[in-house]
């Protein structure tokens, strides 16, 4: 394989590569980038079983071929290179990288021992407009739980909403839950519902945050593919069955409350100073949120708010509360309440698209 | 602080606490020597020993077997926790009418700032005696006291007050009081404190305090210069009153290094139990669960868990415990010594959960079911209502477990460091089936 490249692109190439190798590899051959040189493009892919990245840049093959290197000399010598032509070439031993007056050696790994990466092949299945896509990771993704003794909850629920011809994403570690509904164009009628790692999506966010590109999504062999640009993540699927969700969702006949975002955010963040969990007291015209810890201190602030329904004290983790709020996606924010001991639902203002429910605590 | 008055710090100390507690339960111990930790055919330590127990050379912190050598006639106890816990609740309640600013110092002793209440009260000499003699007429208990300008001063007047006297030294006199005492008697000198210091040919504290500190500095470390300034009977460390407790710790020595693991986890859920109660009746709960192993051969190891959701439910606490535990566990190696450590507290609350099914509102359950049996224990006593796989780990039903101790002794036994440990062991309590017992709150 003999390739040159433009650094700048071949530098880009191999960090995006490398979100894909994990931290803590279990087999040495994980650590590595795979590169392939076929047909003018150069392309490097990596994975960690659970998640794998392929990803493409042009370039000038002088000589195909394939070989495995370890990713992080590979990103670490790109990311120090000067500007210019880069050449690769691999040997028998060593992947050889050029550049003005540089030669760098890096020790090859069996291409064969690299486990199949999967290629994109045919047409999406839908495709989301890539800044709906990424907040939508965003709001729902803090949900996610990271008990692995209960890998369903460690996933996001990716499920087709014939009504509206769109797709919902929601996550949840039990204590509370959030989800969001997406539009897509395309059809969603192929799509089959999945659990995809929490993990997963976050990386997709990230890969997708740096494009205006729309994220195209397709089932290929059980496993959830993304497509941004010359980017294709692809995932596998967590087995299993997702909670029934529908049936939580308060009905709020007890009381409602709307206030701004900003402000509810910044009176949970001075609460939180002072305990872990918020009595959340919601009167005629305010709230009034408190937190103590015993022997350390206490808060107690009163913010105003268009209330309507019943006077009630509630409970909250004060980090499941904020995680909440802060995801609202308007500057309003609309509460609604039907028991201290039952769920509350946060959302945007005016909107179904988002909605966040969280289990109280009970106060002693 | 008042500026111009000097400072007034009170130490006051039980004397022989929990052996004065015994003999207040059990009248017949009056004068005979009491040994305070168990048997001495067990493994233990003395916890606490009377002035006649003490005249044959027996000490706290003594292995009991080394104790039942020099005076195999003395009374050997397991010890009531429960009991004493009450007492030194009773006696906080006394010190509390009088001042605020009360640091406690473990189960049987405590600091209180006086300088405030001369208005109220009177000069702080004649406060000390109305404390002394309310505790005596009360509680029927013997206190010794110290006052002066300082911490130090007045802990060490207590020490050279006891048995059952009170010690003053006034504003000017902390450096000529100490001068004669032997260096031992300051807080902080232990046995190998004590002989690098003779090796320098310094046997009081006046020649301690004649000392430069640098000298003692080079000697000691830091801890030098702190133990100079004491020396002179200087010391401006404020009181520490109701300091949070950072963790909570119960851990247990098995009478015999043990192989038999689910002995172990059993008495993990126990600790798990403890430690749960002691959080719960502070009103806290732990974001951060550890357990300590110790092998047969002293090798000793903790494991950490943190959690996303605060608890104060054993259940909880115990299953991570257990996973850590499994963490920790070489098989085919004895164990001696397994504890458990709560950390990262915060203000309790329970956090329910969404989802219908066999877990559904179990937490919640769980919370109440917890509530009942603690308000139970707080009347009957601990050992009232046991779980089925610990009923067995009592002292008073099994043999194998030699004791439980506090991660200190302090009051709410709660307030221990993570590292756990204490000095003396204490029982676990038994059964209310002595006469005489308090009506509540053990």
């Amino acid at each position: 394989m003999i390739v040159s490249c433009d650094r700048e692109k071949l530098n880009s190439l191999v960090q995006t590569a490398l979100r894909g190798v994990s931290s803590r590899v279990t087999m040495p051959i994980l650590s590595g980038l795979l590169i392939n040189a076929e047909s003018g493009e150069l392309v490097a892919s990596s994975t960690d079983l659970e998640m794998s990245i392929r990803t493409r840049v042009e370039a000038s093959v002088k000589e195909s071929g394939s070989t495995v290197v370890s990713g992080k000399l590979l990103g670490d010598i790109m990311k120090s290179l000067p500007p210019g032509e880069v050449t690769v070439e691999s040997g028998e031993k060593y992947l050889v990288v050029r550049s003005t007056g540089g030669e760098y050696r890096i020790k090859e790994l069996m291409p064969e021992d690299f486990p199949q990466i999967p290629v994109w092949s045919g047409d999406a299945s839908f495709k989301v407009q890539g800044g709906s896509f990424i907040s939508a990771i965003h709001q729902t993704s803090r949900a996610s739980s990271s008990d692995e003794k209960r890998p369903v909850l460690t996933g996001s629920l990716i499920e087709k909403n014939l009504e509206s011809s769109g797709v919902r994403m929601v996550a949840t570690d039990s204590y509370r839950l959030a989800w969001k509904d997406v539009e897509v164009s395309g059809s969603v009628a192929e799509w089959e519902d999945c659990i995809i790692p929490t993990k997963t999506l976050n990386e997709v966010a990230r890969l997708a945050g740096g494009s205006d590109a729309d994220v195209e999504t397709k089932m290929q062999d059980k496993q959830a593919m993304f497509r941004i640009g010359t980017m294709v993540v692809t995932s596998r699927l967590i087995e299993g069955q997702f909670p029934n969700y529908k049936q939580l969702i308060p009905k709020g006949e007890k009381t409602t409350v709307v206030l701004a975002k900003e402000d509810l955010v910044a009176v949970v963040r001075r609460a939180m100073i002072f305990g872990h969990n918020i009595r959340f007291g919601v009167y005629s015209d305010h709230l009034r949120l408190t937190t103590e810890t015993p022997e350390v201190g206490d808060s107690k602030e009163e913010i105003a708010a268009e209330v309507s329904g019943e006077e009630m004290e509630i409970g909250f983790n004060a980090g499941y509360l904020l995680d909440g709020v802060l995801a609202v996606d308007t500057e309003k924010i609309e509460m609604r309440f039907d028991d201290p001991q039952k769920p509350a639902l946060i959302k945007d203002f005016e909107s179904e698209e988002f909605k966040y429910i969280i289990m109280p605590v009970r106060l002693r | 602080m008042n500026a111009t008055k000097p400072r007034a710090i009170l130490h006051i100390d039980m004397d022989t606490f929990f052996c004065s507690v015994e003999r207040l339960l059990d009248p017949a111990l009056e004068g005979r020597p009491v040994i305070v930790g168990g048997d001495p055919s067990q493994r233990g330590v003395v916890a606490a020993c009377s002035y006649e127990a003490r005249a044959f050379g027996v000490h706290s912190a003594m292995p009991l077997a080394r104790a039942g050598r020099l005076c195999p006639q003395a009374v050997y106890l397991r010890g009531d926790f429960q009991a004493y816990l009450y007492y030194s609740r009773r006696v906080r309640d006394i010190l509390c009418e009088y001042t605020p600013t009360i640091e406690p110092a473990g189960i049987d002793e405590a600091y209180l700032d006086l300088t405030g209440c001369r208005l109220a009260f009177g000069e702080p000499a004649v406060v000390v005696r109305e404390i002394r003699a309310r505790i005596a007429a009360e509680l029927g208990l013997p206190a010794s006291a110290g006052l002066s300008t300082s911490k130090v001063v007045s802990k060490v007047g207590s020490k050279v007050a006891k048995p059952n006297g009170f010690v003053e030294v006034p504003p000017g006199g902390e450096a000529g009081f100490l001068a004669p005492l032997p260096v031992e008697k300051l807080p902080g000198v232990g046995p190998v404190c004590s002989t690098t210091l003779t090796d320098l040919g310094i046997r009081t504290v006046g020649d301690l305090a004649l000392l430069p500190p640098e000298a003692l500095e080079s000697v000691l470390g830091s801890w030098g210069r702190v133990l100079s300034e004491h020396a002179r009977g200087e010391d401006r460390r404020r009181l520490e009153p109701g300091r949070a407790p950072k963790s909570v710790s119960r851990e247990t020595t098995f009478d015999n290094d043990t192989i038999d693991y689910e002995l172990v986890r059993c008495t993990l859920l126990l600790l798990a139990e403890k430690c749960c109660r002691a959080l719960r009746a502070d009103g806290l709960a732990t974001t951060r669960i550890a357990v300590k192993l110790r092998h047969s051969d002293f090798r000793t190891y903790m494991k950490f868990r943190t959690l996303k959701v605060p608890t104060d439910q054993e259940q909880t606490v115990f299953a991570a415990a257990g996973e850590l535990f499994e963490g920790l566990l070489e098989r085919g190696v004895r164990i001696r010594l397994v504890g458990v450590a709560l950390s990262g507290l915060v203000g309790a609350g329970c956090q329910g959960e969404l989802f219908e099914g066999p877990a559904a509102g179990r937490s919640l359950k769980l919370d109440s079911l917890n509530e009942s049996i603690d308000r139970i224990r707080e009347r009957f006593g601990f050992s009232s209502i046991l779980r089925g796989s610990t009923s067995e780990l009592l002292p008073d039903r099994r043999s194998s477990l030699r004791d439980t101790i506090p991660g200190r002794l302090h009051e709410a036994a709660s307030e221990g460091s993570a590292a756990g440990g204490g000095g003396a062991a204490v029982r676990v309590p038994q059964p209310a089936t002595r006469s005489g017992r308090p009506p509540r709150g053990c």
